[in-house]
This record gives C-alpha cells, structure tokens and sequence, in this order.
C-alpha cells in the first residue's frame, strides 16, 4: 500500500476579527497597563489565547488525502480559504485545530523570487535564492550553470539585478524554481503573474512535473486549466470543503453552484434586467426540440437543437439583430453566431435584422445532429445593433446537459474528444500508384 | 517509480499541527536550516560591502571613532580613571563587546520587517532571523577584536594567563546577544513602535555598563544592584582577562550574570515562539 503524500485530518484556521489590529503599538499598551495594570501583565504572558467572539474560520474541518504523484485541483471563490489551505500546508501560518502529515519534500511556485536583492548580481541571488527554497550550497553550485543557461539571460548574469527588466528577474527566478526537486508542489494562481509566454512556461513546467511523478496542488481561478491538469478537484466554500473528485466533474459542479446563485428564484425578471437600453428586452431563452420545448435542459445528441429567443421591441427604428455566444462547462467559448444575414453581406434583410417595428419577435438558431457533445453547455444571449452596440447581453441565458444515447457513437464507449462533436465529411480511398 | 529523479529511498514526513509548547526549540530543525542562515548572513554582508565604498574599514571605523571621543572627553578632560590599562585603551576594550550586543539588538528589532517577503512565503524556524542578526554582528565582533589585540600590542599591554578565560566571557557576551536580539525581534513583532524605544534603550544601558567608567566608581553599596546588569560581568571579565588586575566581585558578578542571562534567554524564547504564531497573520 503507498500511503498518501498528504493527508490533511480536520484541518482548521481562526483569524481574529476587529479589535485585534495588525499591529499594536507600545503607547497603547503602555496607557492600557496604567489603566489596569494585573490584567495587562495577565494578558502578556497569558499561554492560551483568549477566544474572542469575533472571529472567522478560513478554513475549517478540510480533511483529505492525496496520493503521490496526482494532481490535486483547488477551485472557489476569492476568500473561500484556498490561500488559507496553501499556507497550512506549506507551514508558513499554523493551523488552531486538526493536523496534516505531509510526506517528501515540500515547495510551491509561489516563491519565485523570494530573498531577490537588486544589489547583488544575478549569480549572485541565484544562489542565495536557491538555499532559501531549500536548495543545498552543493546543489546550488553544482546546478547554477543549468539555471544560468535555463533563464537565457547569461550575457547578464553578473550584472546586478537592479539594471534587469522585470521580466528578467522573473525569468531568473523561474529557473530557480525550475531546479528544485521537490516531492510535492504547490501552485497559486501563477496564470495571475506575468505576460502569456511566461503563464505558458508555467503550466509547461507543471505538466512537465506531474509527469515526472511529483504531487501537484493547484489553485486557480482558471477552470479550464484545473481540468487540464488535474486528475482531482476539491470545492473550498466559506472555508469547507463543499466538494470532491474528479476534476472534470467538480468544475462542472462549480459552474452549477455559480449558477444556481446568479440566477435570481425568477427567471422573468432575469431576463428583462439583461436589457442594457430601453429599446429592447428580452422575454425568454427556451430549447426546442422536434417542436417541444426541453424544460428540463436536457437535450438529446441525436436530434437537432432550437434555440429560441424572444423578445420585445419598445423604440422602433433600430436595426436589431439577435445573436449567442455559446459556451462548453469550463468557460471556453466554443462559437459565437447571430442573424446577421443582410446586414453584412448587402442581400434582402429578413425580418430579424431590418429595421424593427414596435412588438415581440421570435428568432431562433438551429443546430444540426449531430453537434454537441455529451457534455453541458451554457448560452449567452445577445440583441445587438450595428456597429457595436449591445442593447441585451445576458450571460448563462440557458443551459443544457446534452445526452448520448450511444446510437452515435457506434462501437466506440470512451470520452470523445473536444467540446462539439459535429460529423464532418470523410473520404478515404486507396491511392492509384 | 519510473522517472522520478533522485529522491531520497525514505520520504522526510512533516506532521502539521497546533503546537501549543512553548520553551521547546527544534534543534535538529534548526541545525538542518544551517544553510539558510548561512546565506542570509552572506547576503546581508556582501550587500553591505557593496553599498559602502569604504567597504571593510567601515567596521574599523566606527569603534575608532568612539574610542577617539570619550578618550577626549571622558580620559583627558574628565581624568576618569582606568586602572591597569592606559584610558584608550580601556574605553575600546569595553567598546568592542557593546557593538555586538549594540548591533544585535538593534537589528534583530528591524528584521522581522524587513523580511516580511520571505516569512510571508516560505516555512523556515522564525528564531533564524534574529540569530541571523547577532552572526552578522558577529562578523563586525572579530573584525573590531583584531582592532582590540592590535590596539594592545601596540601600547604595549601584555595579557597574562587571564586570557585563558576569554572565549569564556566572549561566550556569555553571545548568549546575551542572542537572548536580546530574539526578544527585540518579538517585541517588534508585536508593537510597531518599539523601533522607536531602542536606542534611547541602549544609550542608558550603556551608561549604566561599566564602558567609559571602571566600576570602582560606583559607591559600594550600589555595586551589588549594580551587577544585576549582565553585561557588568562580562565587561569586567573582558577587561580582567585581557588586562589582568584584580577583581573582587568575581563571583557575585559571574553568578548574577549567567543567572540573569539566562531567565532572559528563556524569557525571550517563549515570547518568541508566543509571537511567531500569530506573526505571519499579523504582517
């Protein structure tokens, strides 16, 4: 049996609210002690810290465990205490309660960086940076051409660090990060620092990593990439644990969860609040198929999608078109399409983009079968006017789960690949040599 | 498993949990963190030979100039006596171990701050940064003790076999520096104003030391109140050792120094290790 690289038992942390400040002064207490000199002396040398009434658990009763070498998905809101768990785990803060047993090597890409001086040159904080992060003197010096060679800033090298660009110390201090060898890694929301090449050789980097074997957590904000890398996913919510498994599954929830709170107990109002003018309102997003509306959301793979919009025109004299943005359960637009007919291409306009009378109109987008995949989708509505204007913009209009019967798939049962599955033509044929 | 590099056969295995002791110091922790405290030292040092232009006689500067001015003031004008030795260097000889406790404290008491970035990022025992203080002044220490033996030579003092026991009191002088720097770096931890406080601190316990003054000075009734001061014994002793002579409050003073030296290192300790818990959330 391999046990676990993490285990994490009832893991909690208090943070005092209002009256403890961040910091104290002396002239406080000073004038506090002359007011009430026993409790003072009482409260300096106290063991146990009062419990205050005002407090907040940023984390409380998370227990779970993860096997070495598996990607560990951290999703939830800004404050569900995702920061509060990294901070646990690497021992920078100590928990008030539960334990954790962490076994192999610790690190987190968080510390890029850490101990940089802009006076000494960048061998020079190479070195002192690679022992903070754990690195011995040996290591360091056995490797420092590797990490000079790696960051592609050798011609500076030993320049001091204060004539660099940022992204050159960040470009140093990633190859340090690069070079350790830690059993575990630690990542928080690298995706929000530096410029897209940068964010890229970060996720490389992970990859790179979890294949290696190493023991990944990973924060982000950034779905998509928690479902890319993560085999597993947690839900922090108001510093619990709300969900757990497999991350696909645990984003699409999270979208769900998001979801559900967005939209307010009715829908009606929803949709006429979407209306950014007074021209135009939006009545209603529904799912058609074979001519019946899907109220449920459930939608099957094998027969043609209808999505309608209605809506109502309170000025007249706008040349409206309605239009979607449709998106798969991680937030990857897969396609945007709209009425636009005539408008662009200089044809006859139908009756959806010309200019609109007073009244309620109906538009509606047809999607063959097979299209989606069995996966759910989310629709942005959009009534806009050319140039660029958006009169309605409604985010999460609708949503559906899409249901594979199988009748498509013929003998194959696995996942099938890509956000849209539509079926594009083939032909294959012996060539004549 | 397959392609996992150079990890080591048993995995190290860290238990996370509330600890609520207090006195208790992972030494083998600490001692296995020996290369961190190396490179702070080195870093604080090769910065500050770089932002100097004068570079290592800065070091030599300093306790010149002080000696310079009280043998002036203290020995020319005010004839304040010096026993065996000539007032110069009496005056060095009592500068020389106030610069270590001086620059400890007075470092220690900034380097919880100015290390924000790193307790705020990674895990390393908290009581390395005030340590990290006294070696750095260490380093300025030995530099000003070559000053002090050179000094000797020079006029001509011969130590006796009293020097034996000089590492012994170099010792004590490094216990209290540590005691002080660790309870300086809390406090600061804790009240953002106690920067303000040390130097007006360590101008009267310099005047209450025996520095610029031997202690014979004093009126004998004051002498054993006096000698609550730990850095009293060792001052004697520094100047015992080196210029010989007699010492009458050998004992008490040796007593009450180790004695008092190290209720404040467990003093300082607990405080610390009381801080540091909540220091990270405090920052």
């Amino acid at each position: 049996m391999t046990a676990y690289a993490i285990e994490a038992r009832k893991l909690g942390k208090r943070y005092e609210l209002g009256e403890h400040e961040r910091y104290q002064t002396l002239r406080d207490v000073l004038a506090r002690g002359l007011k009430d000199p026993v409790g003072s002396v009482r409260r300096a040398f106290g063991r146990g810290e009062a419990q205050s009434d005002k407090h907040i658990w940023a984390l409380r009763d998370a227990s779970f465990t993860l096997e070495p070498g598996r990607a560990l998905g951290v999703i939830g809101m800004n404050g569900a205490g995702k920061t509060t768990l990294l901070r646990l785990l690497t021992r920078i803060t100590e928990p008030n309660e539960g334990e954790a047993v962490i076994r192999g090597r610790i690190s987190s890409l968080l510390e890029v960086g850490t101990g940089f001086h802009p006076e000494l040159t960048g061998r020079e904080n190479v070195f002192v940076n690679g022992i903070l992060l754990g690195m011995s003197r040996r290591d360091v010096l056995r490797k420092m051409d590797e990490i000079v060679a790696f960051s592609g800033i050798e011609p500076f090298i030993d320049t001091p660090v204060k004539r660099y660009s940022s992204g050159m110390q960040l470009r140093l201090a990633f190859s340090v990060a690069a070079h350790l060898e830690p059993d575990i890694v630690l990542v928080d929301e690298v995706l929000a620092v530096g410029d897209l090449v940068f964010q890229e050789r970060c996720m490389e980097k992970m990859r790179q990593m979890s294949r290696q074997g190493r023991t990944l957590i990973y924060v982000s904000h950034n779905l998509p990439s928690v479902s890319n890398l993560c085999d597993r996913a947690i839900i922090l919510d108001k510093g619990r644990i709300v969900s757990d498994g497999p991350a696909h599954d645990v984003v699409e929830n999270y979208l769900n969860l998001t979801l559900r709170s967005d939209q307010g107990a009715d829908r009606d109002t929803n949709f006429s609040a979407a209306a950014r003018t007074g021209v135009v309102r939006l009545l209603d997003v529904s799912l058609m198929q074979e001519g019946v509306a899907q109220v449920q959301n459930s939608i099957d793979i094998g027969k043609p999608l209808k999505l309608r919009m209605t809506y109502e025109v309170l000025e007249p004299g706008h040349r409206l078109f309605p239009a979607l943005h449709l998106f798969d359960a991680n937030g990857v637009a897969i396609l945007s399409t709209g009425d636009l007919d005539g408008i662009s291409s200089g044809a006859e306009p139908t009756a959806s983009n010309r200019v609109h009378e007073k009244g309620v109109y109906v538009a509606e987008c047809e999607f063959p079968a097979p299209f989606f995949n069995d996966k759910h989708y989310y629709v942005t509505a959009i009534i806009g006017e050319l140039p660029d204007i958006q009169h309605v913009y409604l985010e999460k209009a609708a949503h559906f789960q899409v249901h594979d019967s199988g009748g498509m798939r013929k003998h194959y049962y696995g996942d099938w690949l890509g956000s849209i599955r539509p079926r594009l033509a083939w032909k294959t044929w012996p060539r004549q040599s | 498993m397959t392609g996992k590099p150079n990890v080591p056969a048993v995995d190290p295995v860290t238990v996370i949990r509330p600890d609520r002791s207090l006195l208790r110091v992972d030494m083998r922790e600490l001692w296995g963190h020996r290369d961190f405290l190396w490179v702070l030292v080195w870093r604080e040092l090769k910065i500050r030979y770089k932002q100097t232009v004068i570079g290592v006689a800065w070091v030599l500067f300093q306790p010149l100039v002080m000696m310079a001015v009280y043998s002036f003031f203290f020995g020319y004008l005010a004839r304040l006596p010096s026993g065996q030795m000539p007032y110069p260097l009496f005056v060095l000889s009592g500068i020389v171990p106030w610069i270590l406790i001086s620059r400890s404290i007075s470092d220690a008491s900034a380097t919880l701050a100015e290390n924000r970035s790193l307790l705020t990022r990674l895990y390393f025992p908290r009581l390395i940064l005030p340590l990290s203080s006294v070696v750095v002044s260490l380093a300025d220490f030995g530099v000003a003790m070559l000053l002090l033996l050179g000094a000797m030579l020079i006029s001509g003092v011969m130590p006796g076999i009293e020097l034996l026991f000089l590492p012994l009191f170099i010792l004590e002088l490094i216990v209290l520096a540590v005691s002080l720097a660790i309870l300086a770096a809390a406090l600061n931890g804790i009240y953002r104003d106690f920067g303000y406080i040390v130097p007006l601190f360590l101008q009267v316990w310099m005047f209450s030391s025996p520095i610029i003054y031997a202690s014979g000075l004093l009126p004998a009734g004051y002498r054993p109140l006096y000698a609550v001061n730990p850095l009293v014994g060792i001052l004697e002793g520094f100047r015992w050792s080196l210029g010989g002579g007699p010492w009458p409050n050998m004992l008490t003073d040796q007593i009450a120094c180790v004695g008092i030296t190290a209720i404040l290192l467990c003093a300082a300790i607990g405080y610390f290790r009381r801080v540091e818990k909540s220091l990270v959330d405090r920052l």
